[in-house]
């Protein structure tokens, strides 16, 4: 018995070994050419920024004088420890992805499914909800300027239509971040709706007619079924909102520019504003290697519980 | 066989189709390749290929780069083209580019990477900025005579400020303050204005305070001032009635705090008093301020004097005064344009003297700039009657001569980190929403920041 075994492993192990000997280097080297066009841009325009910004956190680095400046060793990231300026615009960086992530997840949702039930006429709102989503930012935030602009702005209009005072959209400190998060929710909603709605063309027909037959209702058809069957593209859709809230910026930068009182002020405005107002590009960069760090984090973090969230499956 | 034939088919189409996936890859990838070197060996050629000037030294062109959009940009134009008339030889090149923070950075950007326009517009309280980190190139008084300039033409502050270490580093155009614009009507109506129709002098902060009521009661708004989106006005506002209080910021090149507690606290709690008694409408940006003003629903409006040509084409009432001296002696902040000349690693006396010329020329066009509201520096225009006749532009003529600009520091000056980090809260406090010494503590916190930061320049 084991005697006619072990030539039939020894076989399948040498012809395994074969395989690889007679495949391996052709195989590489056609994945590395493969690779080159996508390497050479993300090795010049990813990594060699990534690993300048750490050269350069340890420098006294300035925008307007060559090369390096003075070593600083750890103080860049000494003062930033210490710098409340820095970390208040870490927490609204944060804040503003607790506060948009849902809205943008549960939204999109709610109007796939809506929108999937419909019959005639989808295109429109299909193209309705996406629209926004394909105009620039510029565009965007002078079209919600005019609509917050105190006084004279549409939403200024309504309220005092109503006669009721307008909330200060653009100048009340605690309300700032929220005024972007409408914006942002307007404008970039349509992205994961359209996600969503690729995940209900995905489920497939027969579980709705085997539901019904069991006596499922439109209601219980929804919450047992289609929700269900749309996990993964809700892990997808949330993964993708996170890391986009974590970028916030453009938005904040063109309607409040951080304002009113630094109060909507993200991390990346910071780091913009040290390095290319103050010049202190040194500084800068120690922050954006903070800001780099903790998205690492996050998504590490994000992507362990989404692995024991499948195993669990 | 059928079969046999289809999967050869597909074979070959499949490998055909891989020997051009390589072919466009490897393509693909040379492409890549000189692009990225391209970007390091040449953006000289680059730049010049997207922007149409990088500053090249063809002889025969001019490149200027300014940052005046709107009336200014329009005013600068017709300037522009007068010299481009009577130098047909010379191809300007002028590019506007967007103001504030980003123009500087561009400008340093430019001027550190070696290929800086031939000439620029920059605003006199930067200097202090380009100055240290020798970026500008010194002008002497002799080539400035040369090309028909002397020190005595130029309104003497203005003058005096462009030198740094004793070298005269900008050639100024104007002086730009913060001025009190007033609608005639308004102001009428609720028996502000003399007989002759104009707004006497208000000369104590009691007095604006009771001015400011008499408007409320007719139902106006009675100032207008923006600070949405806009931290340089309230910035102005505040240190405008700081210095006439007699108050200094920062000492020793910005390396010294010097804001004074109670001088400050007297400024800021008259602000405050205006917003929580509904005296100052606070809550609109900059064209939302113009608009309200424009609209004839203020009685005054705080503002650089840059917004005249908006209300003349609107054909409404008003009038402009120099900012009233509320806090005791005459002051106001303001700026100044100037223009400059980026250090070059290789000086070219020729193209010294084509920018000295075209400068001459858009100074003896300065009556088209003070259209625009700004005191031109060029004392020839403005002591001529034609400039004292434009109305309301030359009533805040004299602001000029006592005019305040920002303390030197490499963090100050407009569109600076210094004002953007004062006039955050200053834009608070004209809302109410932040106490006077709640506002005081948040600027000492940042200027003594600022003032330890490591010095960049």
């Amino acid at each position: 018995m084991s005697a006619s075994t072990a030539p039939a492993g020894a076989l399948r192990r040498a012809t395994t070994a074969e395989r690889t000997r007679t495949q391996r280097p052709g195989r590489n080297w056609g994945n590395f050419g493969l690779l080159v066009p996508f390497g050479v841009f993300y090795l010049l325009f990813l990594v060699g920024p990534l690993v300048y910004d750490v050269v350069l956190s340890f420098f006294n680095a300035s925008l307007v004088k060559g090369g390096l400046g003075s070593f600083a060793g750890l103080a860049n990231y000494r003062e930033l420890f210490g710098d409340h300026t820095f970390w208040s615009a870490m927490w609204h960086t944060i804040l503003f992805t607790l506060v948009s992530t849902p809205p943008l997840v549960l939204l999109p949702l709610f109007f796939a499914i809506v929108v999937n039930r419909i019959k005639r006429g989808q295109w429109f709102f299909r193209l309705a909800f996406f629209l926004p989503y394909i105009l620039p930012s510029a565009v965007i935030a002078l079209v919600w300027l005019f609509l917050y602009e105190p006084g004279y702005g549409l939403i200024d209009g309504f309220f005092n239509l109503i006669g009721v005072g307008a909330p200060g959209w653009l100048s009340d400190p605690n309300l700032s971040i929220y005024s972007i998060v409408i914006v942002t929710v307007w404008w970039t909603l349509g992205f994961n709706f359209v996600l969503y709605l690729a995940g209900l063309q995905e489920i497939p027909r027969d579980l709705y007619e085997a539901s019904a037959l069991d006596g499922a209702g439109r209601w219980k058809q929804t919450w047992r079924l289609t929700i269900p069957m749309l996990g993964r593209t809700t892990t997808l859709v949330t993964v993708l909102q996170i890391i986009a809230s974590l970028k916030i910026f453009d938005q904040v930068y063109l309607i409040l520019q951080g304002g009113p009182n630094y109060s909507s002020r993200p991390a990346i405005e910071w780091i913009y504003d040290t390095a290319f107002t103050s010049q202190r590009v040194g500084y800068a960069s120690a922050a954006s290697f903070i800001l780099f760090i903790v998205i690492l984090i996050v998504s590490f973090v994000w992507l362990a519980l989404i692995r024991r969230q499948e195993r669990g499956v | 066989m059928s079969a046999q034939q289809h999967r050869g088919a597909r074979l070959s189409t499949g490998s055909a189709a891989l020997l051009n996936r390589r072919a466009f890859l490897a393509g693909a990838a040379v492409l890549g390749a000189s692009l990225a070197t391209a970007g390091c060996a040449g953006t000289y050629d680059i730049g010049a290929g997207f922007s149409g000037n990088s500053g090249g030294d063809n002889r025969s062109t001019l490149v200027y780069w300014n940052l005046l959009s709107g009336g200014d940009g329009t005013h600068m134009e017709a300037m522009e083209a007068v010299y481009t008339k009577e130098h047909p030889e010379v191809d300007l090149q002028s590019t506007i580019l967007a103001w504030g923070a980003p123009y500087y950075t561009k400008l340093s950007l430019a001027i550190q990477s070696g290929s800086p326009p031939d000439v620029a517009i920059m605003h006199l309280s930067r200097i202090h900025q380009y100055g240290p980190p020798d970026m500008l190139t010194p002008i002497s008084l002799d080539l400035l005579a040369e090309h028909g300039m002397e020190p005595k033409d130029f309104t003497p502050l203005a003058f005096s400020k462009a030198h740094y270490n004793g070298q005269l580093l900008a050639i100024p155009l104007d002086t730009h303050p913060f001025v009190q614009y007033y609608n005639t009507k308004v102001c009428h109506k609720a028996g502000l204005l003399d007989s002759s129709g104009q707004l006497p002098a208000i000369t104590s902060a009691a007095a604006m305070l009771d001015a400011l009521r008499k408007l409320k009661k007719i139902g106006a708004t009675p100032v207008v001032c923006d600070q949405i989106n806009d931290p340089a006005t309230p910035w102005r506002l505040f240190y405008t009635l700081y210095s006439q209080a007699g108050g200094q910021v920062l000492a020793d090149n910005g390396n010294r705090v010097v804001l004074d507690e109670a001088l400050a606290l007297r400024v800021l709690t008259f602000i405050h008093q205006l917003a929580t008694e509904g005296l100052m409408n606070a809550d609109v940006d900059a064209g939302g301020g113009t608009a309200v003003f424009q609209a004839g629903d203020a009685g005054l409006y705080w503002e650089g004097e840059w917004n005249v040509t908006v209300f003349q084409a609107a054909n409404m009432s008003f009038s402009m005064q120099p900012f009233p001296a509320l806090f005791g002696r005459a002051a106001a902040q303001a700026d100044s344009h100037t223009f400059i000349l980026p250090k070059r690693q290789s000086a070219d006396p020729e193209k010294v003297s084509m920018v000295l010329t075209m400068v001459r020329t858009l100074l003896g066009q300065s009556l088209t700039w003070a259209e625009g509201g700004h005191i031109p520096a060029w004392l020839p225009v403005r002591d001529s009657a034609a400039y004292q006749k434009l109305k309301p532009q030359s009533n805040y003529e004299s602001v000029a001569n006592y005019a305040v600009y920002d303390p030197p520091a490499w963090y100050s000056g407009s569109g600076s980190d210094m004002e953007n980090y004062l006039g955050e809260p200053l834009g608070s406090l004209m809302l109410g929403s932040m106490s006077p010494q709640a506002t005081y503590d948040q600027m000492r916190g940042s200027l003594d920041t600022l003032s330890r930061e490591t010095v960049p320049v």
